[in-house]
């Protein structure tokens, strides 16, 4: 992620496994300087990538999944919770939650 | 009637045509609130459109899940009677219609389908007749069989030439009705005569031979105002005038053979039972000739069956189909006979197939159309038909009803349900799903339109599923110029307009709610753990509905309008404001400025959008909104106070059609992730900092 006016890539798709990018990319941000990004794979699982002070950390992490959609990623400021919801090729809304670097199970949403 | 025997032509998915995306002029906030209906087409929207589509859409995401019912059962067929049912439905990004529906023609009648799995059943000619018929009688028809008159419209006949303008009798191989068809032609078979009807003379015997050689094809055509010539085709390039001008009304016979054989423009051959007669006819033209078969009923029923159903069919069926399409005929005669119209029935779909007796292709191939199945058939039930007051009944029938026979204002034609027309799974017309072209619909509004979308606004009003067959409907859309156009049309006309095998089979459908196949939803973070989600819903109307990860899903508010793709959703503390590309292609926003308050009306923010915007507020009552341009760029505006808005400011960048950017504010300032048109994530950051 640029912090400047200027464009700036944040990482080839053929890096996300899966090889592409299905629909658009969502963006959760702490508040304070950290945004993570996150996308559907062409394998229609999700993948997430942290951004922070403008350098990515580390690689994309593997969230799983089996989205019918690109997914929505929600962060609350001052959160470490980002919320990633889409939905699952059975219709149903689903929804995983990282906080940290704890990753809970995709669940639909009740 | 729809041919259960006839060939099916191959699906040929037409070229679609997609409006040329207009360069991307962002203009001034336009600050005059919208109504509702304007931020699509400006078309008036029923009362109660929102709540109807809100309650009866098809759930395209778990967003929806516990917010759609289903359509309430009458449980009685014929209690309930045409209602009205709003539907509303807008194009998929890939500019179809996503259509599901049930059976095949009108449905009106005997299903042939049906029959046929009642005779898979065993039930008898009359337990059919009498299910498909209720009411009616079968029993003998009254006068006998007596004589149909078929106006005979296959491909046309041999143009014949006049002296002086050959041109001026060719026939017209594109024109659908029989009186645009402008000759005859018929081979000279050994008995065959010409009897003038009008002037009373007898059958006149034609030669073998006109000026010593040997005729090759005989040929009716126009003379004088209202009369008709005979013309013979002597190999000497051209058809040559035979003895004077004869009145409008010439009856071609072979008593030897007992039928006609005609020529076709397209070289092939038809064999015809009995005579026909070449009629001159005053409608829009002055050339124009009717060819009008006389032939027995049960001889025309023998070019009928086999076209209608395959004869390898049960014998029950076929015997159905037979009464059926002896009760129909007959019933059109009547009516025929009561005007004094110049035949009875035509030979296609329209009424039911007739193929004669036999036909012979240019290539020198032949075949014989009548079947000893269906011939038996007719037999076993000569002189019977289905009777209502004493008359023949008006047997329609289709080639497969999809579980429901449709009502008419016929009294033996009701709506029931069909257990039959299944035919055990066999039947392939009892639900289909098909991608109907906007374009195919949209040739339904004035030339240079563009659909935007469509309401179903009446069903037959049946327990059946959806309620039954659509009635009635209103294309919407944007004239060239922008002005809103649309038009009430029937669900019939929606079916002519992309019919057949593969395609629309009946009335009965319904159109699923467009859904992009990847962004749908959008959403804003509000306490950890929660968010406000927005999408497109059912009939295109922007939903709004909280999620809570301890609590779920919460209630769907309806914001109404009819949106493209998926919408952005942004706010602080209770406020909340919406963005969303509009069928006109410019963004609308909507806004509520707190929990308790009332959103606005729908506002256009101008602009022509390329695919979904994205919005984050930030500090100090700002609200920035990014969206991909028609010519690839990114676009952005800011709202600053209550709804002072900037104008359009070029980011730049290049993003494929359809992708959008997401934003999200990162203290004061901005982040920006898109999909680039290099395949590649960019990002940006710093967007209308001050």
């Amino acid at each position: 992620m640029g912090q400047g006016r200027y464009w700036r890539p944040l990482g080839r798709l053929g890096s996300v496994r899966g090889g592409a990018v299905l629909g658009g990319p969502a963006l959760a941000s702490d508040g304070a300087g950290r945004t993570t990004t996150v996308v559907r794979g062409s394998d229609r699982r999700a993948y997430a990538r942290d951004v922070e002070g403008g350098l990515p950390r580390g690689g994309w992490r593997h969230l799983g999944g089996l989205l019918a959609t690109a997914p929505v990623a929600v962060q609350a400021a001052g959160s470490e919770r980002v919320d990633v919801l889409a939905n699952a090729v059975d219709g149903e809304l689903v929804v995983v939650t990282r906080t940290g670097g704890a990753l809970s199970r995709w669940a639909v949403t009740g | 009637m729809s041919p259960v025997g006839a060939s099916v032509r191959a699906f040929v998915r037409p070229r679609l045509t997609r409006a040329r995306p207009a360069r991307a002029r962002p203009t001034g906030a336009r600050r005059t609130p919208a109504t509702l209906a304007t931020l699509v087409v400006g078309a008036a929207v029923p009362a109660g459109t929102a709540a109807a589509v809100v309650t009866s859409a098809v759930v395209t995401g778990a967003l929806l899940t516990g917010g759609a019912a289903a359509a309430s059962d009458t449980g009685a067929s014929e209690r309930a009677r045409a209602v009205a049912t709003p539907e509303a439905a807008v194009p998929a990004a890939d500019e179809t219609f996503d259509v599901v529906g049930h059976g095949y023609g009108h449905g009106r009648g005997m299903s042939q389908w049906g029959a046929r799995g009642a005779a898979d059943a065993r039930a008898s000619l009359g337990r059919i007749l009498g299910f498909y018929y209720p009411g009616t009688r079968y029993g003998v028809l009254p006068g006998g069989a007596g004589t149909m008159r078929i106006v005979l419209t296959n491909a046309g006949a041999e143009g014949v030439a006049a002296p002086g303008d050959p041109r001026q009798f060719q026939c017209d191989a594109a024109a659908t009705d029989p009186r645009e068809n402008c000759g005859f032609a018929a081979l000279p078979t050994p008995g065959i005569s010409v009897r003038d009807v009008l002037a009373g003379t007898r059958a006149q015997p034609l030669p073998r031979t006109v000026n010593g050689k040997p005729v090759r094809l005989w040929g009716i055509g126009v003379a004088g105002v209202r009369g008709l010539r005979l013309y013979a085709d002597i190999g000497e390039g051209g058809w040559r005038p035979v003895g004077p001008e004869r009145s409008g009304h010439l009856e071609v016979a072979d008593p030897k053979t007992g039928s006609v054989q005609m020529s076709h423009r397209d070289a092939t051959v038809r064999d015809y039972r009995g005579v026909v007669r070449v009629v001159r006819t005053w409608g829009t033209s002055a050339t124009t000739i009717a060819r009008v078969n006389l032939v027995g009923l049960d001889d025309y029923l023998r070019g009928v069956v086999p076209r209608e159903m395959p004869a390898g069919w049960p014998a029950t069926a076929l015997s159905a189909q037979a009464v059926t399409a002896r009760s129909y005929a007959a019933s059109r005669r009547d009516a025929a006979t009561a005007v004094r119209a110049p035949w009875d029935l035509c030979d296609s779909t329209a009424c039911q197939v007739y193929g004669g007796r036999g036909v012979r292709f240019a290539d020198g191939r032949g075949a014989r159309l009548e079947n000893a199945r269906t011939d038996a058939a007719i037999g076993a039930t000569a002189g019977r038909a289905v009777l209502y007051g004493g008359r023949a009944a008006y047997a329609q029938f289709s080639a497969a009803n999809g579980g429901w026979t449709a009502r008419s204002d016929v009294a033996y034609q009701r709506a029931t349900p069909d257990r039959w027309d299944a035919d055990g799974g066999r039947n392939p017309h009892t639900t289909w799903r098909v991608r109907v072209p906007v374009a195919a619909w949209q040739a339904l509004l004035p030339a240079g339109s563009r659909l935007t979308r469509v309401v179903v606004t009446q069903r037959e009003g049946t327990a059946a599923e959806w309620g039954g067959r659509v009635l009635r409907a209103r294309l919407e859309g944007t004239a060239g110029g922008g002005a809103a156009v649309s038009r009430e049309v029937s669900g019939e006309e929606l079916r002519r307009a992309w019919a057949g095998v593969g395609k629309l089979r009946s009335s009965w459908f319904r159109i699923l709610p467009a859904a992009d196949p990847h962004d749908q939803l959008a959403a804003l973070a509000t306490v950890p753990g929660s968010a406000d989600l927005a999408t497109r819903g059912g009939g295109g109307h922007l939903l709004v509905r909280p999620w809570s990860a301890g609590t779920g899903l919460g209630a769907i508010t309806d914001l109404g309008g009819v949106v493209l793709g998926a919408p952005a959703i942004a706010g602080a503390g209770a406020s909340r404001e919406v963005f969303a590309r509009g069928g006109d292609g410019k963004l609308w926003w909507k806004v509520r400025s707190g929990a308790g308050s009332a959103w606005s009306g729908w506002v256009s923010l101008g602009g022509r959008l390329a695919g979904r915007p994205a919005a984050t507020a930030r500090p100090g009552g700002r609200t920035l909104v990014v969206v991909p341009g028609t010519d690839g760029a990114l676009w952005w505006r800011e709202r600053s106070g209550a709804a002072r808005w900037s104008g359009w400011h070029r980011l730049g960048g290049r993003v494929p059609a359809g992708a959008g950017p997401a934003l999200v504010a990162a203290g004061d300032r901005v982040q920006l992730v898109v999909r680039g048109a290099d395949g590649r994530l960019w990002g940006k950051a710093g967007i209308g900092d001050r």
